[in-house]
């Protein structure tokens, strides 16, 4: 009995550093799901990307007007009381929200193939940039973008790494356009008879004929069998809207009320964007669409897409000979003026930067160097990026670690690598960089996750796991964590130790909760180990209706 | 000076931002965006509303109807968020000012961006004035220059004659647009390409300038001096005092270049010029040459100078990235070895001479990125005297090029020879940085050859490269005689050549 009350002693010791924050929550069922498909009666205004101003303003000119502003730093919005990202237009939970077969990773999004429905019918060039591409039309009618592996460019690189990680963002919950490897030949295209050549923005500048066409896929790479590879990306539904802004929202979408740079679906993607080498990240790299309601063809509201994945792996860097990309930003003002100072003399870390090199997978694209805190996109321009604090990376990176090799490897065979050696090296980097990952931000916010309330007997519990040791970064052994029990008011009740078991879930009693108040409980657990110590505040309380215990909301100080 | 800086600044972070970002090359379609072109809402994307095939299994407004709206999915009955503290909006409403003041002072930059963004200013600029390949074009051109004021000229350039690497270019400018009507500028060249063979490739080059105001420091190594009482005779002694004159050159002059093998050029020049000096012209600012010197004792410089011209040049060189993943116009590696002799048979009466001249350019790459030490060798000569040879034929040091550190054409003489020692390296993909010392002077003589009374300059610089190469290299020098030398070059600085001759 003492020796129990020296231990209580000492675990309300430990725990007493940190105080239990002001959060409550409701007693309430956590949300799930939002409501952001009200009707919006007409589309929103839409928004044209400016590639070099988004990428001035986000070097200097909203630099230093955003830090002029002296923003506080916020907690990311659009969370649950589980401090998880509910079902919206943005994000759907799907990989950990429910099994997810390889099969299912490996068709993503995808509905169909539109290899099976040849010919296609080339309505135009696509619009802009200067890479071949075409509008087409496959023979069920279907819409679809088609571009190829630049004649100049490592062969596969490209339309490889876009399919690959458009199936990773769909199963971490992202809306992703319908993407497709394709092979074709030149007969496969038949010309419209009112096929157009088209500018940058859209305009159409003249017809386009057979022989300009077949010009085109001249300069495109050739498989030794004639056959041509490329990207088929189904044309997104509705009236395109152009990306979303980086801060604030759309003032003409009444379901669009967070503003974007608090918003923890977009926020928390950095560790994901890190994990796959997603440098080209700007408002540009989003899409979104005035969509109508498949259950109501009069009700429209704005899905918001994540596009164009192909300079991702390492493949911007590979195309743009730039081994910089991933360390730093392309214009890193603070690392050109540390780069000057020290005159050159420091070690950089892309030096060391290589990887073997099957065919359609970028030098770049490796373990060694790979720092899951300190990636960059190639532009600071994108708001929620800088936001970002390591909640919200911790949210990421759980999505993240839920990955198996199996389903990432189903993902990487999407990508139709023509040598087995590309499948499984993108796997293993893969695979590794996501323990890199986990192991980075599960360091920096206590990684318990995965709240329930157990009842054996007379016994209920509060049970938890630990994703440290769930992905076996830690050892169970070395780890212990003090429970406190706190009224609404915070004041300790009892305290007491428990270990985790050895795949890092772990369960501690509950007290009989009072009567009255609906029970409410904070269940302070504090994680403690040689390699980290934190805390995670459980709120509980009784169900009105079913009088049973529980979790009503989660606060990670 | 300040409205040059302001300019300079403004066009290099133009250069910086717009040349830097236009890497990726994906199209600017919805479902492919681009970071170089601006994603246009799809024109036809009501065609898009009508998919036949439907997608089993989505979320419709009636599932979720019950459920909260966004803002109000956290449970949260309490929260931690206070707000913005009283002292944080106190600082914010202090600092409303400098940030107006802030978005005002770099308005015109983004104002640049956007405007080549929004309207595609650099397409519109080929679409009027290029052909479709952009092979042929006719365009505007304008300078400005600190002190001298604004030129406006159009150019005409045709880069595929008949596709076989040929070229015909012409350009005209003239500085009457601020009202200096002496500026002026024409000149035309042509290029066989590899028409006659892959090769060799001949050329015919023709110009007109007129310069307000040349620099003039008297002939050879002396210290700068304040203007004596009466003009002193620049022929003798080592006189220095800044002054301008003006300076015209007609000129018109075959060239040809064989390669021999990939590195080893033989490169002819013929050329007939004609030069015509003076006092500077009216409007220029600077102390005019004939208020200091005695300038009718310069050769030519009242008759002016009417001289044929014939040269030979031997060219070894092997610069170049070690790797394809440094900038491509960054020697980090190899060696340039070139030698000259030309003859220059005065048409006017006056005695020929020779010159000659060596270029030596080593490059180390010593770690990767690149960094690298890069040295040089550079000299030149007359045979004339300083009596015979015209001022502005004799070899110069100083500028951008040689003898950093020291105004343009600050030294001149019979022979000139300066070194060099650079060190270069990269402060990210886009921008390298480097250090260097330059040292050298002018002699009258290669029988005075003496290392006595060496000038050594001194100073760091920044180069930028676009994704198509270099963009600018800018660098700020100073040397033991005091001063500082800013200057931009939109030539790599180590690639320029002398003025032709």
């Amino acid at each position: 009995m003492r020796l129990s009350c020296m231990a209580c002693a000492l675990v309300m010791g430990c725990a007493s550093g940190s105080a239990v924050p002001e959060v409550r929550f409701a007693n309430a069922p956590v949300a799930r799901v939002v409501n952001d498909r009200l009707d919006v009666a007409k589309p929103p205004e839409s928004r044209l990307f400016l590639p070099d101003t988004y990428v001035y303003d986000g070097t200097i000119g909203r630099r230093i007007t955003r830090g002029l502003e002296l923003p506080r730093p916020r907690r990311a919005l659009g969370v649950n009381a589980l401090d998880e990202v509910p079902d919206s237009t943005w994000f759907t939970n799907r990989i950990g929200a429910r099994e997810l077969t390889p099969d299912e990773v490996r068709a993503g999004p995808a509905a169909d193939d539109p290899e099976r429905h040849t010919p296609w019918t080339v309505r135009s060039t696509k619009i802009g940039g200067t890479s071949v591409g075409f509008i087409i039309k496959d023979a069920s009618g279907v819409k679809y973008m088609i571009k190829f592996d630049a004649g100049d460019a490592p062969p596969e690189l490209e339309t490889g790494t876009h399919v690959v990680v458009n199936r990773l963002l769909w199963a971490c919950g992202y809306n992703v356009p319908e993407d497709h490897v394709v092979y074709l030949r030149p007969e496969d295209l038949v010309l419209a008879a009112d096929a157009t050549v088209k500018d940058l923005t859209g305009g159409e500048t003249r017809r386009l004929d057979r022989a300009a066409l077949d010009r085109a896929l001249a300069t495109v790479r050739h498989e030794p069998d004639g056959r041509i590879r490329a990207l088929a990306s189904r044309w997104i539904d509705g009236v395109t809207l152009g990306g979303h802004p980086g801060e604030g929202v759309r003032e003409d979408d009444r379901n669009d009320r967070i503003p974007h740079e608090l918003r923890r679906d977009l926020r928390g993607q950095y560790p994901i964007y890190a994990w796959l080498d997603a440098v080209d990240v700007t408002e540009g790299q989003y899409i979104d669409s005035w969509v109508a309601d498949p259950g109501n063809p009069h009700h429209h509201y704005v899905k918001h897409y994540a596009i164009d994945f192909g300079k991702s792996l390492g493949a911007m860097g590979e195309i743009a000979f730039d081994w910089w990309r991933g360390v730093y930003y392309r214009i890193d003002l603070a690392a050109m003026v540390r780069m000057f100072v020290t005159a050159g003399l420091s070690a950089q870390p892309w030096e060391e930067r290589s990887a073997p090199r099957p065919r359609g997978v970028s030098s770049l694209f490796g373990t060694a160097m790979f720092d899951p805190g300190s990636w960059h996109a190639d532009s600071p321009g994108y708001a929620p990026f800088l936001t970002a604090d390591r909640f919200d990376k911790f949210w990421g990176a759980k999505i993240v670690a839920r990955f198996t090799r199996d389903q990432i490897h189903a993902a990487v065979e999407a990508g139709r690598f023509s040598d087995p050696r590309a499948v499984e090296y993108l796997t293993d980097t893969l695979v590794a960089r996501q323990r890199m990952t986990a192991a980075h931000w599960f360091a920096r916010v206590d990684p318990l996750d995965r709240f329930s309330i157990e009842t054996a007997g007379d016994r209920v519990e509060l049970c938890f796991d630990d994703l440290a040791i769930g992905s076996h970064l830690v050892p169970s052994s070395q780890t212990r964590y003090a429970i406190t029990h706190h009224d609404v008011a915070g004041r300790p009740l009892d305290a007491r130790i428990t270990t985790a078991g050895i795949s890092g879930h772990a369960c501690a009693e509950l007290p009989v909760l009072r009567a009255d108040g609906g029970g409410y409980t904070i269940v302070q657990i504090s994680t403690m180990r040689s390699s980290f110590a934190g805390d995670t505040f459980v709120h509980v309380a009784r169900d009105p209706q079913t009088r049973v215990a529980r979790v009503i909301g989660v606060w990670r100080p | 000076m300040n409205r040059l800086a302001i300019i300079v600044l403004y066009l290099v972070l133009y250069l910086v931002l717009y040349l830097t970002s236009t890497s990726t090359a994906a199209g600017a379609d919805p479902t492919v965006a681009s970071s170089i072109t601006p994603v246009a809402p799809r024109p036809d994307s009501a065609d898009a509303a009508a998919q036949p095939r439907p997608r089993p299994g989505e979320v419709t407004a009636a599932d979720v109807q019950d459920a909260p709206l966004p803002g109000n999915e956290s449970g949260q009955i309490l929260g931690l968020d206070r707000g913005d503290s009283a002292f944080r909006i106190a600082a914010r409403g202090a600092l409303f000012v400098p940030r107006l003041a802030v978005a005002v002072a770099l308005s015109p930059v983004r104002g640049a961006f956007w405007a080549n963004d929004r309207y595609r200013l650099e397409d519109l600029y080929y679409r009027w004035f290029y052909n479709d390949d952009r092979t042929i074009g006719l365009f505007p051109t304008g300078t400005y220059t600190s002190g001298f004021g604004a030129t406006a000229g159009v150019g005409f350039i045709d880069r595929a004659l008949s596709g076989d690497h040929e070229s015909l270019a012409l350009a005209a400018t003239t500085g009457a647009v601020t009202g200096d009507t002496y500026r002026l500028s024409a000149s035309g060249s042509f290029r066989t390409g590899q028409r006659i063979a892959p090769w060799l490739e001949l050329g015919l080059e023709a110009n007109f300038d007129r310069h307000p105001a040349d620099p003039f420091y008297g002939i050879g190594n002396g210290n700068l001096t304040q203007p004596a009482d009466a003009p002193v005779n620049p022929q003798i002694g080592d006189i220095a005092i800044e002054t301008r004159h003006r300076y015209q050159e007609a000129r018109a002059a075959v060239v040809g270049d064989v390669r021999v093998t990939d590195g080893l050029h033989v490169l002819g020049t013929g050329a007939v010029t004609d030069l015509q000096f003076g006092p500077i012209a009216s409007g220029a600012s600077g102390t005019s040459i004939d208020t200091a010197y005695a300038a009718p004792d310069l050769v030519g410089f009242a008759t002016g100078v009417r001289h044929a011209y014939g040269e030979l040049e031997l060219s070894w060189d092997t610069r170049r990235p070690a790797t394809a993943w440094e900038p491509r116009d960054v020697h980090s590696t190899g060696l340039l070895a070139s030698a000259l002799a030309g003859r220059v048979h005065r048409l006017d009466g006056g005695a020929d001479f020779w010159r000659y001249g060596v270029e030596l350019q080593q490059y180390w790459r010593i770690a990767t990125g690149p960094r690298l030490i890069g040295v040089r060798f550079h000299g030149s000569g007359v045979t004339g005297g300083r009596d015979e040879v015209p001022f502005t034929e004799l070899p110069m040091l100083g500028g951008s090029s040689v003898l950093r550190g020291y105004t343009f054409e600050r030294f001149r003489d019979r022979v000139a020879a300066s070194g060099s020692i650079q060190y270069q390296w990269d402060l990210s993909h886009l921008v390298d940085a480097y250090l260097f010392t330059d040292a050298g002077r002018v002699f009258p003589g290669l029988d005075q050859l003496t290392a006595r009374g060496m000038r050594v300059g001194y100073g760091v610089g920044l180069e930028i490269h676009g994704t198509r190469g270099f963009v600018v290299e800018s660098s700020i020098a100073s040397s033991i005689d005091g001063g500082v030398v800013l200057s931009v070059s939109f030539n790599p600085i180590l690639d320029s050549k002398e003025r032709r001759r």
